[in-house]
């Protein structure tokens, strides 16, 4: 890991980028009929428009992902710890969405919300 | 076959699933424990745990390890040397036995080709000190030999049945895309306490969210020994030379012919700068001298792991007397030599840094829970057939055989997996044959576990094999401290992060064992039916 | 009895082809030899899969085990013309 001097820099980083993803999976998971429906009860589903917008919202989380894992580690190791990454928070997404389905889309904020303030002390923690 | 593809799939899914299920789950845990390896030889040698070695420059432990071995190997035809890295504190070196003077002199071949034992030696890199009052033991390499070359057995049938298991899981995994049209709807589902569905779900979660792993480690698996399971490219291109084929494939000085003439060697510290200057700085991993002491002598040098995926390490050789540089250090392969040596590399995963090989051992427990899941998943849907037609609470002999072999394979192994290391810690540290003793108490128990498993798969055996290994598991720390190794109070607290981490993760294996163990402990969800006569 | 007709259609002519193929694509890719050896083992074990999925998906036992033997007959004519025009050189 070269990216940022300071040694705090970079374990925030990657956590930023694992929350990043958590949040973009559990954003394309509300996408679905079915776990829209755990959340907010039987019958219901995402308009299309709102359907449109989680999945690029989730896109989006995958996409920051990737880019942070490319600044912190070096060429092909930072793909892979990208792709290791996503498995990791789809496991984790499943699990939550199984034992907190009504908390799903607090879940994904939150994450957001974490991520990108963890974004902001490393890059603190960088012009330090 | 019967009713279209996406059936024939499932079918063929199942089967080529099931059948070497039991051997998949010893080769995925074997091959997840080898993502730490090192780690796991290092707290195998406690002796080591306080040794830290000062730290001192790569050249200055090769001219070391070059004063050691010059005394305790000199007629040797070749040394081996791994210099120390992030992972490995000490020089390890292992020599080729010289032959006996006799033999030599003669230039008569042998009669019988008998297999001489490697030399080896841990050598403080700072003083050339051994480091030899460590106990003798096989680590790591036992369960990262274990995944493919299994074990009392020769390697070449170890290797082929892994080979048919891996071919099959690869079937599998193929069938199984196939097959899942749902693939993407239950993506993330998962719903517990539902019998057969929560296997179903389980095994879809394991299996679905980490599939770009399980293919990439399928294929490359097999890719690994691909010339071993597929030769007829080699042997039609090279007839009769593979060694040729090697030579090309892996680069190096090839074959070395001893002059016979005395010269001395090199120093190797030069050397171990030249080629690390040649490499814009990065570091020297591995050394190995052919010949030393002899006119002829080469000394070849390989970049440490950890830059780049590729498994073919750039290398460089040198005229072992005068110090010339025989090969070119800017060489590159062809593309599909090169895209081979990334993919040996994916699944080897030494570039890995520490983070990322959590990933991979992450993804490592994964498939070995998608393995399990599946076999017992099996069980769980045949037994409503088979109490249809023998009762309710009877099976027939072939699903109590299934029973039989998912507990012994999966509870059994991850019983035996813990006895390892409390056998590591509990013989004593001088006695013969030590290695060999500690793989031993591996098989012993796994053995007793499996006839138990065999006689009555029942889930008060479940219980008693996954507690027992959830406690030895977990106990792991304390046998740690207690035998001599640097303990969670002491590791933590000076940073030594592979013997921590080993610890904890012990730890939380162990309580992950002991929580299954207790759940099992609920009622059944078969719900009792209310007894005629009974108060309502 | 299908079943383990094709079966043993599917391990052992899925060798066969697997290892035909192998044979073929590297006493013929137009490359350095080791490139063309390892190129031709990488898409063997591709094959090798494949041919143990057509076993099992074709609609008859017949029909799995003639279009196994028509698949091998292709790496098997390359090899063959192969052999003769480096005989013939």
């Amino acid at each position: 890991m070269t990216a940022f001097a300071h040694p705090l820099a970079n374990p925030a980083l990657v956590a930023a980028a694992l929350c990043a993803a958590l949040s973009g999976w559990m954003a394309l998971s509300l996408a679905m009929a079915r776990h829209w429906q755990n959340q907010h009860g039987r019958g219901t589903a995402p308009t299309p428009q709102q359907s449109r917008n989680l999945r690029a919202a989730g896109a989006a989380g995958l996409v920051v992902a990737n880019l942070l894992c490319l600044f912190v580690w070096d060429g092909a190791q930072g793909w892979i710890a990208w792709l290791g990454m996503l498995t990791a928070m789809a496991l984790a997404a499943a699990v939550a969405l199984c034992y907190a389905p009504r908390r799903a889309s607090v879940l994904a904020v939150a994450c957001a919300l974490l991520a990108g303030a963890l974004l902001f002390c490393a890059a603190a923690l960088h012009a330090l | 076959m019967m009713g279209g593809l996406r059936l024939s799939m499932a079918w063929l899914h199942t089967w080529s699933g099931l059948l070497v299920g039991w051997i998949l789950f010893l080769v995925f845990a074997g091959g997840t424990a080898s993502y730490f390896r090192d780690e796991i030889t290092l707290w195998m040698k406690p002796e080591l745990h306080r040794a830290a070695p000062a730290q001192v420059t790569q050249a200055a432990a090769a001219d070391r390890a070059q004063q050691v071995l010059a005394q305790r190997a000199p007629g040797s035809p070749r040394w081996y040397l791994a210099l120390p890295d992030e992972r490995n504190p000490a020089v390890k070196a292992d020599w080729i036995p010289a032959r006996p003077a006799a033999a030599r002199g003669e230039g008569a071949a042998p009669k019988k080709r008998t297999r001489r034992a490697f030399g080896s030696a841990t050598i403080d890199p700072a003083t050339g000190a051994d480091l030899g009052k460590v106990r003798d033991t096989r680590g790591g390499d036992f369960f990262f030999r274990l995944h493919f070359d299994l074990h009392y057995m020769s390697a070449l049938w170890g290797r082929w049945i892994v080979g048919f298991c891996s071919m099959s899981m690869l079937v599998a995994i193929l069938s199984g895309i196939v097959t899942h049209k749902r693939i993407f709807k239950d993506f993330f589902t998962f719903r517990p306490g539902k019998g057969q569905r929560s296997w179903l779900d389980a095994h879809n979660a394991t299996a679905v969210l980490a599939l770009p792993y399980h293919l990439m480690i399928t294929y490359t698996g097999l890719v690994t020994l691909m010339f071993m399971y597929l030769p007829s490219g080699v042997n039609s291109v090279y007839p009769e030379r593979s060694a040729a084929f090697y030579q090309d494939l892996n680069g190096g000085p090839g074959d070395v012919k001893p002059a016979g003439v005395a010269a001395p060697l090199a120093a190797l510290g030069p050397l171990v700068e030249r080629a690390s200057s040649a490499w814009h700085g990065a570091a020297v991993g591995r050394i190995v001298v052919n010949l030393p002491g002899d006119a002829n002598a080469t000394v070849t040098l390989t970049q440490q792991e950890g830059h780049g995926l590729t498994h073919d390490l750039p290398s460089v050789t040198f005229n072992g007397v005068t110090g010339a540089m025989l090969t070119d250090p800017g060489k590159q392969s062809g593309a599909a030599v090169q895209t081979r040596g990334v993919m040996y590399g994916l699944h080897v995963g030494r570039f890995a840094d520490p983070l990322v090989r959590a990933l991979f051992f992450l993804s490592g427990l994964a498939g070995c829970a998608m393995v399990a899941t599946g076999v017992l998943m099996w069980a769980v849907k045949e037994r409503p057939k088979h109490n249809k037609k023998h009762g309710m609470g009877r099976i027939g002999f072939g699903l109590r055989l299934v029973d039989g072999l998912n507990l012994g394979s999966i509870a059994g192994l991850l019983l035996a997996m813990p006895v390892f290391f409390w056998a590591n810690r509990l013989l004593p540290a001088a006695m013969a044959q030590r290695p060999e003793a500690e793989i031993a108490w591996f098989f012993m128990a796994w053995a007793v576990a499996f006839v138990a498993a065999l006689a009555w798969p029942s889930r008060p055996m479940w219980r008693l094999q996954l507690g027992l290994g959830g406690a030895l598991f977990a106990l792991v720390p304390v046998l740690n401290a207690a035998t001599g190794g640097a303990g969670l109070a002491t590791s933590l607290a000076e940073g030594i992060w592979a013997i921590a981490g080993f610890d904890l993760v012990c730890l939380g294996l162990g309580l992950m064992l002991l929580y299954a163990a207790a759940r099992l402990r609920m009622a059944p969800l078969v719900k009792k039916l209310p007894l005629a006569g009974s108060a309502a | 009895m299908g079943v383990a007709l094709r079966t043993i259609a599917a391990i052992g002519g899925g060798y066969g082809l697997a290892s035909l193929s192998t044979q073929a694509l590297a006493i013929t890719l137009p490359m350095a030899p080791a490139d063309a050896v390892v190129t031709g083992t990488l898409t063997g074990l591709v094959v090798y899969p494949c041919a143990v999925m057509w076993c099992f998906a074709a609609a008859t036992v017949t029909r799995a085990c003639l279009g196994l033997a028509a698949c091998c007959a292709v790496p098997a004519l390359v090899i063959l013309v192969h052999q003769s025009a480096a005989v013939a050189a």
